[in-house]
């Protein structure tokens, strides 16, 4: 099941003792059933707490979010979250780093542990089930969150710069193999980035937000003419330097502006 | 052996393992070296009436006190009882400080509160309050379990709190995020990323354990090694005196060596 997500003039303010720190300012967006999003914007604008608010650690000082019309706390929906860090426990193996995310929501407990077995041979880290994540590359750290994220079949992925810590090469790889996932499951997903190359390569709509108190500066839809869209050969498409060009552009004006 | 990637053993790696073990034989010649060293040399200046063996004791008469005190059962009835205490004190000391530490991690406002008045219970000297604890408790096990309990617990607490407080945020912020609450967040990270430094709070605490009953035993006992200790120092059987320091080295390391497997068990995956 895909599903709908609807930011409806959202505002997020920390508050402190030195004062409030405003940080989302009347941000609205629609992501349609199966829609691939990615976010940029300036670093520090408030990307990471708009994630925060779409996966309901933190409740929207105004406004509202929902999924399939219902506002999140109450939506049927499963979030999976892929953080920026891989954020795997080194006092658990591999196994069992996945299995974290089962132990914690434990319905269909068996299926998704055969599921288990099927991701780590799908991602050639069936050898590594049970060794330790200090034994791991880099790109297979994130492997193993990714499955960890996926394990629990969420309909909806928030993706917070997973890749940034990677490595060129293996940053292509992980990207293509999230983006065949999330076209095969037809899910929503949401992807903040700093790369606009890995944005245009990647999402259907790209939203560029403006600096803190973040706001939507421009709604751009990605129409690429390639046959076999994938983040590999989207590279290729002649309208992808023209998009570049566009983003950063908006960007640049954005952080003056 | 480690084996290079193809199965034979390099010249290089040869020569490392050969300084390797060239090492470990210096090592440990040389901590019995000074064992024999220190014993040899104590037992032939009391022989040669160097030193007054009266008041300096010597291997050989600590050996004969040892046989005549372990066949009467004077030593394992004091060994037995500073052993008693110690565990029990242990044993409160890191169940109870574990308990007070997840509470004020748990309630952030009730840390806050009693925050002042925990750091001057840290901070006071504990020696202080025994003469007090006498007064309240009488002289006897219980009194020395008090004592040796406010010698170690409230440093227990404040560590182990504080470490628990630096808990990865964002290992935090996934527990959540995979749908968990505060109760699966503390069984799945900050205890399990604490493991290491829980372990470390026990070796610490053992020995801190050990410290209260002695000095518990030094003012309100009429038995244990403490007892034994400034009883037989008071009559003057230095025999005795250094026999008891000696057990008490002993059982200091036994317990020590304890938590060391222990520490090794927990951790061996890692
Ligand atoms: N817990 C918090 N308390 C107070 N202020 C915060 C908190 N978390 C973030 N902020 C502030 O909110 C603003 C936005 O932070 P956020 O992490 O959402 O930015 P970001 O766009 O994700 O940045 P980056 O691109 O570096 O990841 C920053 O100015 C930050 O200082
Ligand atoms: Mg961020």
């Amino acid at each position: 099941m895909g599903s709908k997500l609807k930011v409806d003039n959202v505002c997020f303010s920390y508050y402190g003792l030195k004062g409030e720190t405003k940080t989302i300012d009347n941000l609205s967006f629609e992501a349609d059933e199966g829609e691939f999003v990615a976010i940029v914007g300036p670093s520090g604008c408030g990307k990471t707490t708009l994630l925060s608010c779409l996966s309901g650690l933190l409740v929207p000082t105004e406004g509202t979010i929902t999924i399939n019309g219902k506002h999140i706390s109450e939506a049927d929906v499963r979030i999976g979250y892929m953080h920026q860090k891989d954020l795997l426990f080194d006092w658990r193996d591999n196994y069992k780093n996945i299995a974290l995310s089962i132990e914690i929501s434990p319905f269909d407990k068996e299926e998704r542990t055969e599921n288990i077995k099927k991701l780590l041979e799908t991602y050639d880290l069936k050898d590594f089930k049970h060794s330790y994540p200090s034994a791991l590359s880099g790109g297979m750290r994130q492997r193993v969150a990714l499955i960890r994220t996926l394990i629990c079949k969420p309909d909806f992925l928030l993706l917070d710069e997973p890749f940034s810590a990677l490595d060129f090469q293996t940053r292509l790889e992980v990207s293509d193999d999230i983006y065949r996932i999330i076209r095969k499951e037809k899910k929503t997903a949401i992807l903040i980035t700093h790369d606009i190359e890995e944005a245009i390569s990647m999402a259907d709509k790209i939203l560029v937000l403006s600096k803190r108190p973040t706001h939507v500066i421009e709604t751009i839809r990605i129409k690429l003419s390639v046959e076999d869209r994938t983040p590999f050969t989207a590279r290729d498409a002649p309208e992808f330097s023209e998009y570049f060009h566009h983003i950063y552009k908006e960007l640049k004006d954005g952080e003056i502006g | 052996m480690e084996k290079s990637d193809n199965g034979a053993v390099s010249y290089g790696q040869k020569q490392f393992m050969r300084k390797y073990r060239i090492r470990q034989i210096i090592i440990h010649t040389s901590r019995l070296l000074i064992l024999v060293l220190f014993i040899g040399g104590w037992e032939m200046l009391t022989k040669y009436k160097i030193i007054d063996s009266f008041i300096f004791s010597s291997p050989s008469r600590i050996i004969k006190a040892a046989v005549k005190y372990w066949t009467d059962g004077t030593l394992k009835y004091h060994i037995g009882v500073t052993l008693a205490e110690t565990f029990i004190c242990f044993a409160i000391v890191i169940l109870g400080g574990m308990a007070a530490a997840v509470l004020l991690w748990w309630n952030d406002l009730v840390y806050r509160i009693l925050e002042p008045y925990l750091v001057i219970l840290n901070s006071l000297p504990k020696s202080a309050l025994a003469p007090l604890f006498i007064v309240w408790l009488g002289t006897g096990m219980r009194t020395i379990i008090v004592a040796a309990i406010s010698v170690a617990i409230f440093g227990a607490i404040m560590s182990l709190y504080e470490h628990f407080r630096q808990t990865d945020p964002d290992k935090i912020k996934l527990i959540y995020t995979l749908g968990g609450n505060k109760l699966t967040v503390l069984f799945k990270v900050v205890i399990p990323s604490n493991k290491a430094f829980i372990i470390n709070v026990m070796k610490v605490n053992m020995g801190l354990s050990l410290v209260g009953v002695i000095i518990g035993e030094f003012v309100a006992a009429n038995a244990g090694l403490g007892y034994l200790i400034l009883y037989a120092s008071q009559v003057f059987k230095l025999d005795l005196v250094l026999l008891s320091i000696t057990i008490l080295a002993f059982v200091a390391a036994v317990l020590y060596l304890a938590l060391d497997l222990l520490e090794r068990f927990c951790l061996r995956s890692r």
